[in-house]
């Protein structure tokens, strides 16, 4: 399920080449691993010639007073340039400058600044100050400008974004253009239930389940399992808009073992979602666990589906793609006790010896 | 793939580690390369400019030592 992450990745090699249009687009097809290292080194190339003169602009910095060199940078240099010496400043120094430099321009200045390059210098700005960028950026809806901080900004500014973040289709585009999985993590902890099943029923209301369903595949076993759980109690329409997508997707591979930890309860819902009952969604469920080889976990959804039920999918799986019906036979086999449970004596039947 | 050292030339990179691109279309590839050498261009266009700028605002009995720090100031 890898289509997204790609998306996401070209997305962010398109704004750092400054190319628009559909010149990139052939990236997309490309492990998003392997993107994100592409736009790492081309980052670091192009910033490579001039960094001597960044790092002697840095330098020079220190000469002046702070007031001085902030109104040399925002009347001279301009938020690109002071972007790339940024980098460069001692966390000190930054620090005190960008008390004198106006919240608007230090928006600017963050769209292109590369916040890897610059992490220690954004972790020295004042709370207040980052904060205060935040809600500049937000307001601009510069969406993608605030995920690429949320891997460096200090924890403790996080909250209060997360206060000014107050649409929850907004926060869903940000944790998906986030770049750290570990701080996207850390930032669903921090959110009430009401807002992590907020961002998933915005996702389903603005077309944007592929989103959602990516990001439930970013977010760790918790606070995946957490999200999950939450969209169960919230009635089966979004829970079968849900599933129909992780099948459209071919995400039951990262899914299936999230679910499968679910409580009982939680996935004998899950398990009686109407869209597993479309024999082409539980085709694409099928194919998916024996791909990945996810024998407990199929075996524990399915097991959580009345006996009646589990026959009559076992039957259209053996005579609509009897080539994986067999695999997933055969794989269910190697789970302990699952030889007795209904879909694998129907599979066993439908396909014969 | 001349499109793979094209782009290798283009960024500084080295051949291997953009070899998850050799089976892309060799026209795709040599259009990431030209997008690379754009984006190359127009921030050195950009750094001279400011740099120029900023000599501008700088003020005049510290201008002769701001430009010795940066080397002549030319990015």
């Amino acid at each position: 399920m890898a289509d997204l992450a790609a998306l996401a990745e070209v997305g962010r090699l398109r704004h750092e080449l400054g190319v628009d249009g559909d010149q990139l687009d052939f990236l997309v097809r490309h492990d998003a691993a392997d993107l994100r290292a592409l736009r790492h080194a081309l980052t670091d190339a192009l910033a490579a010639p001039h960094r001597p003169a960044f790092q002697r602009m840095a330098a020079a910095a220190r000469l002046l007073p702070a007031p001085v060199t902030a109104t040399i940078a925002a009347k001279a240099l301009g938020p690109f340039l002071c972007s790339k010496v940024a980098a460069e400043l001692d966390p000190t120094e930054a620090r005190k400058l960008v008390g004198h430099l106006r919240v608007p321009f230090l928006a600017d200045l963050c769209r292109t600044l590369d916040p890897r390059a610059a992490a220690d210098v954004i972790r020295a700005i004042p709370a207040e100050r980052a904060v205060a960028v935040g809600v500049e950026l937000y307001r601009r809806r510069d969406l993608e400008t605030l995920a690429r901080f949320i891997d460096v900004v200090a924890e403790d500014t996080i909250p209060r974004m997360l206060d000014v973040v107050d649409d929850d289709g907004c926060l869903l585009e940000i944790a998906v253009a986030a770049e750290s999985r570990l701080r996207l993590d850390a930032i669903f902890a921090m959110l009430p239930d009401d807002r992590v099943l907020g961002v998933v029923e915005s996702a389903a209301l603005s077309d944007q389940l592929t989103e959602a369903v990516v990001l439930l595949g970013e977010l760790g076993q918790e606070q995946a399992a957490r999200a999950i759980g939450l969209v169960v109690g919230s009635g089966h329409v979004l829970l079968t808009d849900l599933v129909a997508e992780i099948s459209r997707l071919g995400g039951w591979d990262e899914l299936l073992p999230v679910m499968a930890g679910l409580d009982p309860d939680v996935l004998a819902t899950v398990a009686s979602s109407p869209a597993l009952d479309r024999p082409e969604l539980f085709l694409a469920v099928a194919r998916d666990v024996v791909d990945a080889g996810l024998g407990p976990e199929i075996v524990a959804l399915v097991g959580a589906m009345p006996d009646d039920r589990q026959e009559q999918l076992a039957r259209s799986l053996a005579g609509s793609a009897p080539q994986v019906a067999r695999h997933l036979a055969e794989l269910v086999e190697t789970v302990t006790g699952a030889s007795d449970l209904a879909a694998a004596r129907a599979l066993r039947e439908a396909l014969g010896p | 793939m001349a499109a793979l050292d094209e782009l290798a030339g283009a960024t500084g990179l080295d051949r291997s580690s953009l070899a998850f691109l050799e089976d892309d279309d060799e026209h795709d590839v040599a259009s990431l390369a030209e997008a690379v050498r754009a984006a190359r261009a127009r921030r050195d266009a950009e750094l001279r400019a400011a740099v120029e700028r900023a000599f501008g605002v700088v003020p005049r009995p510290l201008r002769a030592r701001i430009r010795k720090l940066l080397g002549g100031g030319r990015g």
